[in-house]
Formats: structure tokens, sequence, C-alpha cells
């Protein structure tokens, strides 16, 4: 039986494991992955954990209703036909509307090499500059990080004495990365005075483990973060970059207030608890849009970490493992525009390598997108809603079915090893794209080193703009009484189509439900498995509803890995295309009311 | 006296890994559930493997049996699915198959045990929440759990 040590491939922690495999007949033919085991060794990250999803990866590699033959019009054919089709819809498109009416959009299963290749057939063999990465919940951390480098805020004093150990956790990090838990919980229970704080508006699986719970308004996070900084900045006379202090300085205790919900003095606290800490980590989680305005979060909370005088480490953690990776390459590439063509209905023919559209984050602009196109080509490992409106349906391979480079954290890269072909007929973004552009003319091969920009700009451009605009959301969340924010159950694995493919989903999460707390039930008087009609700007849907005493009286929560939930979070474009998520206003009736 | 799963319910997130590492190493189909507490939290619910197993007792097939070392394991192939088992177990870890008209149970991953492996579900915990030892060693390990009972739900409470 072989057996491999590789990474896990489906988030940013990339956890260690151990893969075995052999043969599977007579369901698959060749080599499979039969196991997968916990890497156990010395020095393995988190201790060899896996979690749930990590779990699922042999699953996932020969689940039965994986995606096995390329589809045209939803008829089985081959390969070859499958690229002639493309080849020739590409070129009367390009004929018809020009190179700028197709777009290319890439999901986070794809290599960097992969990337730099995806670029190339744009600019190369389509003639277009539009090729986008479409991972709205990771984009904004990414953008953050390049255009503020923040490295010049220095510690303020000395390294406190003694054995305290604080983590700060922006976000619900266990429910999203459950492997987190062993990097935070020792420190909690380790030594006295020791704290986890979590910024959260819910008791999520994360706040339940808190000594300190900031429990702020939904969306409140980046106010909370500003707070933090801001009482560690008075307290320590520490000096920020000059654009981060006019606007900290200029930020009144009643405007962080009103934005976050968080009290002074609980800031203040939380903040000192930090500075007097020998180690601190700061951890920020933004899976599927949880966090207001999530740039400005995770800026804020790099220069709170850069202040603390103990050890100090910033965390922030991704959705999916390779999208950093990605979102350099195209960074280097330059600027395009083309989230905001598809949203404009100006892009005839699109190429969806390795996402869901509808899984991602549905809208109305993506649904008239796809309405209106002429073509769609996509890779895609189960059968969902854009293979059900594409003409071209490839069979992707998955990162464990190829090799090639990762870059899972900034600063990080992982070389992953092929632990199999690509099973039963996948095929991966590469060949599928060489065998593209030969069938066009031109000759593509996949570059060693793709260009990546991972430098970063100095100072804090932009984020008076920014918080301007985000005190003026949370503005309109306060007018709305009622705030609808992500649910997330620890099941799902990004990709919406993935998970619910799953096993354990169908058991821990089997049906789309909204999260009502006491108080808000009693008002509406409905009670559990009631049905309840949710409509926001997005989409209005009707839902099972679920008593919790997790959320707070103004807000409700609905189960975010299903794409019907997904409508009800509408998302607009702003700077360069960037989609802006968050929670949302909501209206509420019980059905039978109508 | 033989190892035995036990959690220690400071660590536990209820991120459910340990319930999908078990439905991978039993072919899709787990033997661990999940308990609410106070409605905030679940945690795993492990068979505990007892001493005088009343599933056992009441097995008209004789289809448990406890094995060398005091695992109570099924016998896959004597199982008529009749749920005798299921309704007598005092802690209600036992749950029908989906699939087949059997009952399926905790057999402590008897296969990685052979290994010199730990079970499935300890093995993946993201936690650290779940560990596998002997009851002495839990007892001399975690002084704190034992005397004032504030770190370990023993999960033998009858043994």
């Amino acid at each position: 039986m072989k057996e491999l040590k590789a990474n896990c491939s489906l988030c940013s922690l990339a956890c260690p494991l151990v893969l075995r495999g052999g043969e599977r007949s007579p369901i698959f033919t060749g080599e499979s992955l039969l196991s997968v085991d916990y890497d156990k060794s010395a020095g393995s990250k988190f201790g060899g954990s896996v979690c749930a999803r990590g779990n699922a990866v042999a699953e996932f590699l020969t689940h039965p209703r994986r995606v096995n033959y390329p589809f045209i019009i939803g008829e089985r054919s081959t390969i070859a036909a499958a690229v002639r089709e493309t080849a020739k819809s590409l070129s009367d498109v390009k004929k018809e509307f020009g190179n700028d009416s197709i777009g290319v959009l890439l999901g986070e299963n794809l290599t960097i090499e992969e990337a730099g290749m995806a670029v190339a057939f744009a600019r190369d063999v389509l003639g277009t500059g539009n090729i986008a990465l479409f991972a709205p919940d990771d984009a904004p951390l990414f953008r953050a990080y390049l255009s503020r480098d923040l490295s010049a805020i220095k510690p303020a004093g000395a390294k406190p004495a003694g054995d305290r150990v604080v983590s700060l956790i922006i976000g619900d990090s266990f429910s999203e990365h459950p492997c987190t838990a062993k990097d935070v919980l020792p420190g909690k229970y380790g030594t006295r005075g020791s704290e986890v704080i979590v910024v959260s508006p819910e008791t999520s699986r994360t706040a339940w483990f808190a000594n300190r719970h900031l429990r702020c308004k939904p969306g409140g996070e980046s106010a909370v973060a500003a707070g933090l900084l801001k009482a560690a900045a008075e307290k320590t006379g520490s000096a920020l970059v000059p654009d981060l202090k006019k606007l900290v300085d200029g930020l009144g205790w009643a405007d962080i207030e009103r934005a976050g919900g968080v009290s002074k003095d609980a800031l203040a606290a939380a903040a000192a608890s930090m500075l007097g800490a020998v180690k601190v980590t700061v951890y920020l989680s933004n899976i599927f849009g949880r966090i207001g305005a999530p740039a400005l979060a995770f800026s804020f909370a790099e220069a709170l970490t850069n202040l603390c005088p103990g050890e100090r480490k910033f965390v922030p953690q991704f959705v999916q493992q390779n999208t950093w990776g990605i979102y350099s390459v195209l960074a280097a590439a330059g600027p395009d525009g083309c989230l905001k063509k598809l949203a404009s209905t100006e892009l005839r023919a699109i190429i969806a390598l390795g996402l869901d559209l509808f899984s991602v984050f549905p809208a109305a602009p993506i649904e008239k997108a796809m309405r209106e196109k002429r073509f769609t080509a996509t890779t895609q490992f189960f059968w969902n809603q854009t293979a059900d409106r594409a003409n071209v349906v490839i069979p992707a391979a998955s990162l464990m079915e190829k090799r090639g480079t990762v870059a899972p954290a900034f600063g990080e890269e992982l070389v992953r090893e092929e632990f199999m072909p690509p099973i039963a007929g996948a095929v991966t973004a590469e060949t599928f794209l060489s065998m593209l552009a030969k069938e066009m003319g031109a000759d593509l091969a996949a570059p060693a080193k793709p260009a990546r920009k991972t430098s970063r700009a100095p100072g804090a451009d932009g984020m008076a703009a920014e918080w301007a605009a985000y005190a003026a959301a949370q503005k309109e969340l306060d007018a709305a009484g009622t705030v609808l924010i992500p649910w997330s159950e620890s099941v799902h694995a990004g990709d919406g189509s993935l998970s619910r493919n799953f096993y354990w989903s169908q058991i821990t999460c089997p049906v789309a439900t909204l999260f009502v707390p006491e108080e808000l039930a009693a008002k509406l008087k409905v009670k559990r498995g009631d049905r309840v009609e949710v409509s926001t700007a997005g989409a209005e849907i009707v839902l099972p509803v679920e008593i919790t005493k997790k959320l707070p009286a103004g807000a409700v929560g609905a189960t975010i890995h299903f794409p019907a939930v997904r409508k009800l979070f509408p998302w607009k474009l702003e700077r360069d295309g960037e989609i802006v998520l968050g929670p949302v206003p909501v209206k509420l009736s019980r059905q039978s009311e109508k | 006296m033989e190892k035995r799963v036990y959690i220690n319910m400071n660590l536990c997130t209820s991120c459910r890994s340990c319930a999908a590492a078990c439905a991978a190493g039993h072919q899709g189909q787990g033997h661990l559930k999940h308990g609410s507490v106070q409605e905030k939290a679940t945690v795993p619910l492990h068979c505990r493997h007892c001493d005088e197993p009343l599933c056992l007792n009441v097995c008209p097939q004789e289809a448990i049996k406890k094995d060398d070392n005091g695992t109570i394991v099924r016998m896959r192939n004597l199982c008529i699915g009749c749920k005798s088992c299921i309704m007598s177990c005092p802690f209600g870890v036992m749950l029908p198959y989906s699939t087949w008209h059997t009952s399926p149970k905790c057999d402590l991953c008897a296969d990685r045990l052979a290994e010199g492996k730990e079970p499935r579900c300890v093995a993946t915990c993201t936690s650290g929440a779940l560990v596998f030892e002997e009851l002495a060693t839990i007892e001399k390990k975690y002084k704190r759990a034992v005397e004032g009972g504030r770190y370990f739900v023993r999960f033998m409470l009858n043994r």
C-alpha cells in the first residue's frame, strides 16, 4: 500500500496528514486514496489533528457523486470533444463581441503555477485582461495586507514578566478552522491569568471558551478592533504610522461604541490584558463575510499585535488553501475589471475554473450574467448550479491529484506532491488550458515560477475612507432593527457544493435553518419548527425556525452553506471589483400570516 | 485495567471531527452520537463498554460479545436489527444504521488497536479533548479531575 505524508488541501491551516492508497477495484480502477490518518510525528502542526473537513479528503476524492466525465449541454462526452466545443464557442464569441467579452474566473482549487497559466491563457490566447479570483471572504484580507504595511509599528515597551498568555480571536475560528483549538486552549488552561478574548456577536463555538467575550453588534468586529488599538495606543503612548494615527486619534469613543456595541471600559480592560501578556496571538477568521469591513479589522488587528510588547503573532486564517497564492499572481498581473464586467453582464463567455459561482456567493448579478451569457465552460467536482447552467463541464482534479505550489499563509509556500493521478477522467486545469490553447492555435505551458506580488505598500492608505463607509453601514444596520448574520456549522468545506455531499454534513446540518434568539421568537410568536418568511434586499425565502440562546436580541442567523440562504446576502462591488459582504437588515414574518 | 475513551469537557469545541473520522473508518456509518449541553454545545457520547453491559444481556441473537480486553463488540453477521440493545442502553449511545437493518456500536476501532494506535475519534480530536487512557493513568495525570470533578467527565461511570 502506498503511503505519503502530505498536507490537507481544504483550508489555509494545511494540517499534516498521512495518506494511504491502493487498488479500490471494482468501483474505481487504478490507484485510489483509501484512508486518511493523522500525522502524529514529533513537531507535527497542531499535534496531528484533522477536522471534519480533513477527514473527508478520502470521501471526497472517491465520492460516487463526483463528476467523472465531460458534459456538453448535459450530455456525456469526451475531453477532446468538450475542448473542441469550448474552443469553437470562444472563437465565435471573440469574433462577434470582441476579446474583452470573455472572462476567466478562478476558484481556490488551483496551484500557483496553474494560476500563472490561466493569466497567460487570458492574455496570450484570449487577448483579454479579464481574469479574477472569486473568493469574496479572503480577498479583502489580501488587499489589506498588500496595501498597508504596518510593520513600522513597534512594541510598546519591554517584554512583560510572568507567564500569562493571551489569545485574541476575531470571528469564529473554532467552527471554521477547528484545529486552531489545539493552539489556543493549552494557553488558556496553562497558566494562571491566561486568557482567551473573543470578538463576535454570537456565543459561537469559540466564544464558548472565552474568558472575555467582547460581544459586539453584528458587523461590529472592526470597531472593536479599532477600540482595542486606540485603548492600547492611549495606554502606552506609542506611535502609530501617520495615516493610522490620524484615524485612531480622530475616532471618538462614542463612535467606536456606537459602531461596535462594546463599551470603552471593556475594550480598555481587554487591551490592558494583551499589553501585559508575555505571549499574544491574534487570530482573524472571516469565513462567509461574517466580519463587517474585514480589511479594516485586519489592519487594526495587525497594528494591535505589533504594539504588544510580549512575544506576538498575527494569524489571519483563510477559507481556502491557495486563495492567497492565486491572488498574489493576479495582483502581479495588474488590475482587471472582470467582476464588474460580470456583474454588468458585459461578459458573453465565462471560463470558471474550479468554483461553483452559486455556492460561492450567489447574487442577482451572477444569476443575470449566467442568463445572458452566450457560453460557459467550467471545471467542477460535483454537479451543481454552475454545472447546470454551463455549456461545457469538465471533471476537475483536486489539489490532492496534482503537483504544484500553494501559499497557505503570508510568507509561506508549500510544494504539493501529487498523491495520485486524477481519478476517473478528471483533468487538471493545466491540462485543460493547454489542450484548449492548442485547439485555439496557441502553444501554452505552465510557467515554472509565475510572478507574484508580495511586497507591501508602507503606511495605512485609504483606512479613513473605509472607516467612513463602514460607520455608515453600521448606522444602517442599527436603523434596521433586526439583522441577519451568516451562521456556520463546523461542517462546511468552503464551497457548499462540496460540503452538502458529505455524510457528516447531512447529519449535523441537513436542512437550511433560521436561528432566532428567544426574545425575538417570543415577540414574533414563533416556536421551533415554525416556518418563517425571511426577506432581505437579496432574496425572500422560507426557513424553519430553531430557537437559540447564542444570538443577541437583535440578530438572527441563517445556515450559510446552503446556496438558497446565500441569496439572502446581497453583495455589491467596490474598489477594483472587490465584493463587499456582511450582515444585512432583514424582515421576518410567520408564514401562516400570509 | 484496559484503556477507554474519556472526554475533557473543558476542551471539546463541538467540531464533530470525531464523528466524521468515525464515519470515515466505518464505511460511512458513524457510531458516535452527540448530545447537547445547555443547548449551547454538543459533545460526543461514546459507548462506555460497561462491565455488566445490558446490551449484551438483552441481545436475543447473542450478537454482542465481550472480547478479551473488555471491549463490547457486535457481530455484524449475527445482528438482526431488533434494536433491543438500543432500547436497553442506559446511556443512549447506541443508534440504528441508517441503511442496513442492523445496530452498530463503537468497537474502539479494533483495527487500529491491533496496529497499536488509538481510536479514530481520539486521534483526530482537534482540541485534544478526547483521550484514550487507563482510568488509573487519568486519575494520576489529571489529579484535579478526580478530586474535584472539574476537568473530566468520566465515561465509564458504572465501571
